[in-house]
C-alpha cells in the first residue's frame, strides 16, 4: 500500500478513530489502526472488540491500493510533528514508513499482518431509524454524563437507547439521578426497540458524539439489534456491543404527580449552586435548598470550610415551601450542559422524594435528595 | 485570662488494674500482654522490662515476671470511671486513649489544687495512680507528665508537674527532640544529620533551615520546639479509623477459620462504626505471616457502614493477600477514611436499602441489650466450634486489647 495524504486531514481522522482504541492492554494488535486503501479513499478502522469505528478518509492520492496496520499513537505523533503539508505512507505486513514530501524526514515502524486485525459487522440492515445529527448529539450530551462510572452498577454504565415509531429516547442513570432526553426519529422498514432495553456503553456514545460534530443537518442511521448496535454517519460506521442486562425501570421512578412547581433561570440558578457549594467539603457534599414562594435560599456548611448562604428570587411559584438537600455536583452536572437562557422548570414533592427538572418538553432530569 | 491544660496518664494502666484487683500481685513485677508486653508494673521496670518488648525477652530479663493475658473490658470500665471524675472537675475533656486524657480550664486560680484533688479522688475511688502535667498547652502538659513518670521511676512520689506560663520554651529546652509530636525515626535521622538532639537546638534553628529540612512542616515544628502548641482540647474526637485485629499462636493456616475470623473482625468493626454514627470510604486488610513478613491491601469503597458490603470486598482482598501458602500469625482489618453516613437517596433500590437498614439497626439493638454474641452470623459459627466465648466476645489471642 502506498498513499500520499494531506497531513492535517489524516491527523484529524486518526485522532477521531483513536478514541476506540482500548485503554488497557487487551491484545497488542488493537493498539493499531487498520487502513484499507482503494477507490481514492482510505477506510480507517479501530476497535477494542466491544466498540469499533470504520471511518472514510477522502482526498488522498492512492498510489498503490492495499491494506496496512499502522501503530496509532506513533502515527498521530508523527503527523502532529511533521512540517510537510503532504506525507507519503508506505506499508506492507512487515513495516510501515512515513516520509515527508518536502522535508527530509522518514519514520519506519514495524507492522503486522492486516488479516489478523479483528473485524466487526458492516451496516447492511434494511431496517433502521433515522435521526438528525444535531439532535442526536444534543441528546447524548444531555444524558451520558449521568451514567454510572463504577462497574458495580454494570447495567447503569451505559445509555438506554429506545427507538419506537417516530420517537427516540435516551436515558442514563447512576441510581441517584436520571437524565432523559427525547427527540424525533424516523423508522425505516419497521425498525423498533420495543420489547428489550438496549444499553449502549458510555464509550460508544462518546465516540459517536465526536463523529457528529461536522454537520448538524446530516441524517444518522441507527440499527439496534438484540446484542449490538450500528450507527451510520456520513463518513463513519460505529459498532458497539450492547451492555448485557436489564436497564432499571426508569418510568416507574418518575413521579406522576408533583405538588410544588416553579420556573428557574438556569444561569442564575447555576451560579447560586456553585457559590453555595464553595463551603462544602469532600466528606459531605450537601447544600440545603429552602424553597418559598418569594425566594430560594441555599445554605451549605463544611466541617472545616465555613458557611455559605445564597439567595435567589423566585417567580411563578406554585405550592407549599420545601426544604430539601442535594449533592450540588448532581445539579451542576446538568446545569453545565443546558442552554443558560432556556427556562428550567422544577417540580418537587417533599424532602425525601426525587426532584424533577424539565427543560422544554424534551428533557427531564430527576435527582434524589440527601436525607 | 490564662488557659490551663492538664494532661493525665494512668501509671502502668493494665498492670496496675490487675494489681488493684488481686492483692497477691501487689509489689511484684507484673506484665500484661500476649506475645508482646502491653503494659508492665513499676516493679518490673528495674529489670529492664518495657512496653512493646517481646514477652520472651521480658521473661529472660526478669525470670520471676508474672505475665497475665488481661481483659480489655475491665480496663474500659476503669477508664470510664476516671473520665467521669475528670468531667466533674473540668469543663472540657478530651479522651485520647483509655488512660490518656486532656482537661482544659480558663482563668481558674486553683487549678493546681483541683488537679491534686482529682488525683486523690481517682486513687481512692478507682484505686489507680495517675501522673499529671499542668501547663499552658497540650504539648508542654504532656511533656510534664513524662517528667513525673521519670521521677516516679527514680522513687519520687509527687504526681503533678506544673510549668508556669511564659516558661514553656525554657522548660522544653533540655528535652531530647523526640518528645515533640511528629518527630519520628525519619525526622530524627534528618535532625541527627544536622547535629540537633535537644529541643533547644531545634528552637534556635533559623526558619529558612527548618523549612529546607522539613518543607511545610518546618514552621509548625519550630513553634512546637519553642513551646507554642495551637492544638485545641477537643471534646468529641471523631475517630480517624476503626480497626480490629487478632493474632494466632501457633500460626494459623486453616482458610475456613481465617475467613470466619475475617468476617467476625469486620462485623465488630462495622458495629463500632455504626455506634459512632460513621461510615467508611475504604478498607484495609492486613496479615502477618509466620515468618513475620507483613502484607496488606487496601481498597476504596463507596461510603458505607454495612458489614455485608465490607465483607465481600475484604474477602476478595484477603484471597489475593494469602498467596504465600504460609500460615498467618496476625489478621486485621482497618476501616478508614471515616466520614458522616452517606445519606444520598437512591432511585431504584430505596425500599431494599431501607429494609437492610432496619435489619442492621435491629441486630445492633439486640446486641446492645443481650451481648454481641447473642446474634451470630453463619460465617462465625466456625469460631464458636473452635474458640472459647462469653456473651460478648470470643476469647481472642490478645484479651487485654480485645474490644
Amino acid at each position: 500500500m502506498k498513499t500520499q495524504c494531506h497531513r492535517e486531514g489524516l491527523l484529524a481522522a486518526c485522532q477521531l478513530v483513536s478514541a476506540a482504541i482500548p485503554a488497557k492492554d487487551l491484545k497488542p494488535i488493537l493498539k493499531n489502526l487498520k487502513a484499507v486503501a482503494g477507490d481514492g479513499r482510505w477506510t480507517l478502522i479501530a476497535t477494542d472488540l466491544e466498540v469499533g469505528i470504520r471511518l472514510d478518509v477522502q482526498g488522498l492520492q492512492i498510489l498503490e491500493p492495499g491494506e496496512a496496520i499502522l501503530p496509532a499513537a506513533r502515527l498521530v505523533s508523527i503527523l502532529r510533528e511533521a512540517r510537510d503539508a503532504e506525507v507519503l505512507i508506505q506499508a506492507d505486513s512487515d513495516a510501515c514508513t512515513v516520509s515527508g514530501t518536502t522535508s527530509p524526514v522518514e519514520f519506519e515502524m514495524a507492522s503486522e499482518d492486516p488479516a489478523q486485525f479483528p473485524d466487526f459487522p458492516e451496516f447492511t440492515d434494511e431496517r433502521y431509524h433515522e435521526i438528525s445529527a444535531g439532535s442526536l448529539r444534543e441528546m447524548i450530551r444531555r444524558t451520558s454524563f449521568a451514567a454510572a462510572d463504577e462497574t458495580a452498577r454494570y447495567t447503569m454504565t451505559g445509555v438506554l437507547f429506545e427507538l419506537e415509531g417516530d420517537s427516540a429516547k435516551l436515558v442514563a442513570t447512576d441510581g441517584r439521578r436520571l437524565a432523559l432526553a427525547e427527540g424525533i426519529a424516523t423508522s425505516v422498514g419497521g425498525h423498533t426497540t420495543r420489547g428489550f432495553t438496549p444499553i449502549v456503553p458510555k464509550k460508544a456514545m462518546a465516540l459517536l458524539e465526536r463523529n457528529l460534530a461536522d454537520d448538524p443537518e446530516e441524517t444518522i442511521k441507527v440499527c439496534i439489534r438484540p446484542n449490538d448496535v450500528l450507527f451510520r454517519t456520513g463518513r463513519a460506521v460505529i459498532y458497539s456491543r450492547l451492555v448485557d442486562g436489564r436497564f432499571p425501570d426508569y418510568r416507574g421512578v418518575i413521579p406522576k404527580k408533583m405538588t410544588t412547581t416553579m420556573t428557574l433561570n438556569p444561569a442564575a440558578f447555576h451560579a447560586a449552586v456553585r457559590q453555595a457549594a464553595i463551603m462544602t467539603d469532600n466528606d459531605g457534599k450537601r447544600v440545603t435548598f429552602s424553597f418559598t414562594p418569594q425566594k430560594l435560599t441555599l445554605r451549605a456548611q463544611g466541617a472545616m470550610a465555613g458557611r455559605s448562604k445564597v439567595e435567589l428570587p423566585l417567580s411563578d411559584y406554585d405550592g407549599t415551601p420545601v426544604d430539601i438537600n442535594f449533592n450540588p455536583d448532581y445539579l451542576t452536572d446538568m446545569l453545565k450542559i443546558l442552554a443558560p437562557d432556556a427556562p428550567l422548570e422544577l417540580k418537587l414533592i417533599d424532602a425525601a422524594k426525587p426532584a424533577l427538572f424539565r427543560s422544554g418538553e424534551q428533557y427531564s432530569y430527576l435527582v434524589m435528595p440527601l436525607t | 485570662m490564662f488557659r490551663w491544660v492538664l494532661h493525665l496518664d494512668v501509671d502502668a494502666f493494665f498492670a496496675a488494674t490487675e494489681q488493684r484487683d488481686d492483692p497477691a500481685l501487689r509489689g511484684r513485677p507484673v506484665a500484661v500482654g500476649t506475645g508482646v508486653v502491653a503494659s508492665c508494673s513499676y516493679e518490673s521496670r528495674p529489670w529492664g522490662v518495657r512496653t512493646g518488648m517481646r514477652l520472651s525477652e521480658a521473661r529472660r530479663r526478669c525470670p520471676h515476671l508474672i505475665v497475665l493475658p488481661g481483659d480489655y473490658r475491665k480496663y474500659e470500665s476503669a477508664s470510664r470511671q476516671i473520665i467521669a471524675r475528670c468531667k466533674e472537675v473540668a469543663p472540657r475533656v478530651e479522651v485520647v486513649a483509655l488512660d490518656d486524657v486532656y482537661l482544659e480550664w480558663f482563668g481558674s486560680k486553683s487549678v493546681q489544687s483541683s488537679a491534686r484533688e482529682l488525683a486523690d479522688q481517682i486513687h481512692s475511688e478507682v484505686g489507680l495512680n495517675v501522673s499529671m502535667g499542668l501547663a499552658g498547652n497540650k504539648l508542654v502538659a504532656a511533656v510534664a507528665t513524662q517528667q513525673v513518670k521519670e521521677n516516679k521511676a527514680r522513687g519520687r512520689t509527687d504526681c503533678l508537674a506544673v510549668v508556669p506560663h511564659g516558661t514553656e520554651r525554657e522548660y522544653l529546652a533540655n528535652w531530647p527532640v523526640e518528645v515533640l509530636p511528629g518527630i519520628g525515626p525519619k525526622a530524627m535521622q534528618i535532625l541527627e544529620h544536622v547535629n540537633v538532639r535537644r529541643v533547644r537546638e531545634l528552637a534556635e534553628m533559623p526558619t529558612s533551615v527548618a523549612v529546607r529540612l522539613f518543607g511545610q512542616r518546618g514552621l509548625p515544628l519550630l513553634d512546637l520546639a519553642r513551646g507554642i502548641d495551637p492544638r485545641e482540647v477537643r471534646l468529641d474526637r471523631t475517630p480517624l479509623s476503626v480497626s480490629r485485629c487478632t493474632s494466632f499462636d501457633p500460626a494459623e493456616a486453616d482458610t475456613k477459620l481465617l475467613t470466619a475470623m475475617l468476617d467476625y473482625l469486620l462485623e465488630r468493626a462495622a458495629w463500632g462504626l455504626r455506634r459512632s454514627h460513621l461510615a467508611t470510604r475504604g478498607i484495609r486488610v492486613m496479615v502477618r505471616y509466620a515468618d513475620l513478613r507483613l502484607a496488606e491491601n487496601r481498597i476504596a469503597v463507596e461510603s458505607t457502614d454495612d458489614e455485608a458490603i465490607l465483607k465481600k470486598v475484604a474477602r476478595s482482598r484477603f484471597e489475593k493477600l494469602c498467596g504465600r501458602r504460609i500460615p498467618l500469625r496476625l489478621l486485621g482489618v482497618e476501616l478508614s477514611p471515616l466520614g458522616p453516613i452517606n445519606s444520598q437517596g437512591t432511585l431504584f433500590d430505596a425500599e431494599q436499602q431501607e429494609r437492610r437498614r432496619r435489619l442492621l439497626s435491629c441486630k445492633d439493638e439486640i446486641r446492645e441489650r443481650f451481648g454481641f454474641l447473642s446474634v451470630t452470623n453463619g460465617s462465625s459459627l466456625e469460631l464458636r466450634a473452635r474458640l472459647e466465648y462469653d456473651r460478648d466476645n470470643f476469647r481472642l489471642r490478645t484479651p487485654c486489647l480485645t474490644r
